[in-house]
């Protein structure tokens, strides 16, 4: 631990409270351009330009990653998650808003952009997607307003830490520093062998 | 361009102590995305050190790697000591220290990109992209926290006006000083006009010797003997 941990700092006056103004964020990446954006994780911000921030940072790191969308997990929703795949449905119609769907091939999968529907409230939505794309091959479908899902632009493409980041990642021991280790505790064990050897002995 | 080895130096000397310092703040961030977001700039900057180090290591035949890092005297850090300035965890003068070293870690990166050597130019080129993020990020959070209320505002003022005076030895004894020093103060001024925050940093005058040329504060040498210390208990240890 560092030194300057070991300082003990006094702040006048109450902790602050929570966060009531953090919203929390859905966050999906795409790793081609023209790819559909595949699932990633949550984080929690306090506006979408922190979000997209944050996004970036957090899981435009890990991979090759050349966009990202992000959206408010109260912007979703979506059917039930059937152990089996799900049923389909027959509705149908392109009234209504844009609405991005994501598809669930199977239950513990990630969720990963299917295409789109247009319908006039969030329930119509689900059984369009269903019907357009659950085809008995998905445990779960999910929808999001258009206007709710916010992405990176193209001329961000030039800040993703997409390139060999092989240089940044902890390197292991050492042939020489095993050694030394397999050593220290191969002595520790005699050590150890002796002193209770002796002790029962006498 | 030619590209200064010792310019390479003091930017890979800057990279590995602020990486260390801002280490400390893992766990401690306010939130938790920017804890993390901010330990990863703190694994780019040691990164970054490690990059250059290895370039410097092969090109100019000196000690390996971990060597410049870590076996170096005192004397022998190019850093300025503004990387090792106490912040006495204050987020503000975290934040704003990091804010003004990025944008001159960027114009540093931006030249070398165009280094006579292509070894040299094509790393640059690939921290440069990292060091992009680095700078968004700041100039973002420098104008969220300038414009987010009094006490905000006066914390981060006030953690300007304790930085000023040292920021300037960022230009102490590196290449094309003048037009670089211009360059960042023109980097930074639009990040604190929007945030309506000021930092009046005067060019360093040559008389006045500091970490560039090896007059390190006692501050640099407290954190060096830490940094070292575990090298200092295992010498020639190879990772």
């Amino acid at each position: 631990m560092s030194k300057r941990r070991d300082i003990m700092y006094d702040f006048p006056g109450d902790l602050p409270g929570g966060k009531p103004d953090d919203a929390h964020w859905a966050v999906y990446t795409r790793k081609k351009e023209d790819g559909p954006a595949r699932w990633a994780g949550y984080l929690d911000a306090v506006d979408v330009t922190l979000a997209l921030q944050y996004a970036r940072e957090h899981y435009g790191q890990d991979e090759v990653c050349t966009g990202i969308l992000i959206h408010r997990h109260e912007a979703l929703a979506d059917s039930e998650y059937g152990v089996d795949p799900i049923a389909g449905g027959d509705a149908s119609g392109d009234d209504g808003e844009a609405w991005t769907v994501f598809a669930q091939r199977r239950r513990g999968m990630i969720h990963i952009e299917a295409g789109t529907v247009r319908a006039p409230d969030a329930a119509t939505a689900v059984a369009r997607a269903r019907s357009k794309f659950a085809n008995g091959k998905v445990s779960n479908i999910r929808v999001v307003r258009e206007a709710d899902c916010y992405q990176t632009t193209p001329d961000e493409l030039a800040i993703w830490r997409n390139h060999d980041m092989s240089y940044k990642l902890a390197r292991g021991y050492s042939k020489d520093v095993r050694a030394k280790w397999a050593q220290f505790r191969s002595r520790s064990d005699d050590d150890r062998y002796a002193s209770e050897d002796i002790k029962d002995h006498y | 361009m030619t590209a200064s080895m010792n310019d390479v130096l003091a930017l890979a000397d800057d990279k590995l102590m602020l990486g260390h310092v801002q280490s400390d703040w893992t766990g401690l961030g306010p939130i938790l995305e920017e804890d993390i977001a901010a330990s990863a700039m703190a694994q780019d900057d040691l990164s970054h050190a490690l990059v250059l180090y290895e370039f410097l290591a092969t090109s100019d035949a000196q000690d390996g790697a971990d060597e410049l890092a870590f076996g170096r005297a005192v004397a022998d850090y190019r850093c300025c000591d503004l990387m090792t300035l106490p912040d006495d965890f204050d987020w503000a003068v975290a934040t704003s220290r990091r804010f003004l070293f990025a944008h001159f870690a960027a114009i540093l990166l931006q030249d070398l990109r165009t280094a006579d050597n292509a070894e040299l130019a094509e790393r640059a080129i690939r921290l440069q992209g990292e060091q992009a993020i680095q700078t968004t990020h700041l100039n973002a959070w420098m104008v969220r926290l300038g414009t987010g209320g009094d006490d905000a505002y006066a914390r981060m003022q006030s953690a300007l006006n304790t930085l000023a005076p040292h920021a300037g030895m960022l230009f102490e004894d590196i290449e094309d000083r003048d037009d670089r020093f211009a360059r960042w103060q023109t980097a930074i001024a639009g990040a604190l006009a929007e945030a309506g925050l000021t930092c009046d940093v005067d060019f360093p005058v040559a008389s006045v010797k500091g970490g560039r040329r090896g007059a390190h504060a006692a501050h640099f040498i407290e954190q060096h003997a830490e940094m070292t210390q575990v090298r200092a208990a295992e010498p020639g240890a190879a990772w």
